[in-house]
């Protein structure tokens, strides 16, 4: 049984320690961003930034806002198109770890040509993988596999000060995301998880995923 | 939310994936210690039906720093002890160093009178090398591999009675109040093999942050007990001072792994931080794979609070 990541996004404060845990241990190097008008920053995911947090604010019927907050990452489908795509021009570019549940680009990927690598990031059906141009190289979230494959927790996950993130046996993570959305019903009565079936990271989201985020979920 | 707890074999199983050089000692053991969960499940089965629980636990005793077994006899455990010897020692037989010894250790088990069996037990409890000389000698043995081999089989019947008298979601009455102030077991009176920080819970009634992460937890390698305790004090000498307690870990990845040293009495014990973990790890397996942690601590000239066959170098 893969690992699983559940995202309850009723708990998060945007404090964005994820994202800057994921950066750190990835060592991944700063890059020059500006303030457009939102916290999110920087605006997108990219090359040197495997996770964000976004954000969206809207006012409900009653004039009442509501400020919504997703921290974003690839969802480690348990099939993953990205992999079939891939396959059919460079295999080995995207794996698929058994044991874990993690979709991971490897250096084959700078084999992809810029067409066929601008037709993965297509085919995901969450907008994640990010083309750097210099080197070719496609760039996401790996689930901190270094960490995973030796018992610990992934840094988003050891970094999150709120409970919004938690990482476990995947039987374990559903079992917790149906608890909390029960209990999240009676308050957000339109809260539902995200693609729990097809996917290894399930957000619980309060609303409808248009007062989140386009991509936020699939179905 | 419940986290997975791993078996023996799984934990020790990680921890040769991320520190190959010790996998062939943590492959010898992993069978003895699968076997000896095992065999404590039966025990623990046995004695509910028998309802053969520990003595009941007293607050005042407790808030003194009495162990519940203190000067108290175990409960008449009926064949569990031969039981449990007779299961386990075909297990211990495998170790090379006790496959061929001048007695054989079943011949040892079963000769063991019921004074003796009872004196075994208190020399493994309070570590006693005086009780266990004078029973090594009579049998033949080395002391070391009668410790080894009697440290098994008491901690298996203890385990035993420890999981028919408590239930194990049960909060224990040690720490009800934190009545227990000691860095000894308050079951069977054992230094502790290994501390742990806990993982941090989510309390539904604040809805944005987790609560608490990092109590420190120590852990009886004996009767498999467990009780929070100071974490910035030394469980040895009970004193708590700023900068006496030292950490010594390894210079890259960690795995949440330390052992806290005290620069005042210079016993040091091995430490897991939960929260780095994804799954509980077996905590006898735990202790087990830090062992080249204590082999630095031993060139250093520390102290293990808990001699375990491990830990215990030449």
């Amino acid at each position: 049984m893969p690992k699983s990541f559940l995202i309850d996004t009723s708990r998060c404060t945007a404090c964005r320690g994820c994202q800057m845990a994921c950066k750190d241990w990835h060592n991944l190097p700063a890059i020059e961003t500006k303030q457009t008008g939102t916290h999110q920053n920087p605006p997108d995911l990219n090359p040197n930034n495997y996770k964000i947090v976004r954000f969206r604010e809207h006012k409900n019927e009653e004039g009442r806002v509501f400020w919504n907050f997703f921290p974003d990452q690839c969802r480690h489908c348990m099939a993953p198109i990205c992999k079939d795509v891939a396959d059919k021009v460079v295999p080995g570019a995207i794996i698929h770890d058994e044991k874990t549940g993690a979709v991971l680009f490897t250096e084959k990927c700078k084999e992809l040509s810029p067409e066929d690598a601008q037709a993965v990031i297509e085919a995901c059906p969450y907008n994640i993988p990010r083309r750097e141009e210099t080197s070719g190289m496609l760039s996401k979230c790996d689930m901190c596999i270094d960490r995973v494959t030796e018992g610990l927790l992934p840094m988003c996950v050891k970094s999150c000060p709120t409970g919004t993130m938690l990482f476990g046996e995947r039987s374990e993570i559903l079992a917790e995301a149906k608890r909390r959305l029960e209990k999240l019903k009676k308050t957000f009565p339109k809260a539902y998880l995200a693609d729990p079936r097809d996917v290894n990271v399930i957000y619980l989201l309060t609303e409808e995923k248009e007062y989140y985020y386009e991509y936020a979920s699939f179905m | 939310m419940q986290v997975s707890r791993q078996s023996a074999t799984e934990t020790l199983n990680e921890i040769a994936s991320f520190r190959p050089a010790l996998k062939s000692i943590l492959d010898a053991f992993a069978p003895l210690l699968e076997a000896r969960d095992a065999l404590a499940q039966e025990v623990m089965a046995d004695l509910k039906n028998r309802q053969i629980t520990l003595p009941a636990c007293q607050a005042s005793r407790l808030s003194l720093g009495v162990s519940l077994l203190s000067d108290q006899d175990l409960p008449d455990l009926g064949d569990s002890y031969a039981k449990v010897a007779q299961a386990l020692v075909p297990q211990l037989e495998k170790i090379p160093a006790l496959s061929q010894l001048p007695t054989p250790l079943a011949q040892v088990f079963q000769a063991l009178s019921v004074e003796e069996q009872k004196t075994l037990c208190e020399a493994v409890c309070t570590n006693s090398p005086k009780l266990l000389t004078e029973l090594a000698t009579k049998y033949q043995l080395d002391t070391l591999v009668l410790n080894l081999a009697a440290s098994f089989v008491v901690s298996t019947l203890l385990r035993g009675l420890c999981k028919a008298s408590f239930e194990a979601d049960q909060e224990k009455p040690w720490d009800t109040n934190n009545i227990w102030q000691k860095g000894y077991c308050p079951v069977c009176g054992s230094y502790p093999v290994l501390a742990w920080l806990d993982k941090p819970v989510i309390d539904e009634r604040n809805t944005y942050l987790h609560e608490g992460g990092g109590r420190k937890h120590l852990y009886c390698g004996i009767c498999g007990s467990d009780w929070r305790f100071l974490r910035l004090a030394c469980p040895a000498c009970g004193v708590s001072q700023s900068r006496q307690i030292e950490i010594l870990t390894e210079e890259t990845n960690t795995h949440g792994e330390a052992l806290d040293w005290c620069t005042k009495c210079k016993s040091y014990c091995p430490t897991v931080d939960m929260r780095e973990r994804i799954n509980i790890p077996h905590l006898d397996a735990q202790a087990l794979g830090m062992l080249h942690l204590e082999l630095i601590a031993w060139e250093k000239k520390l102290k293990p609070l808990r001699a375990s066959f491990w830990n215990t170098f030449a």
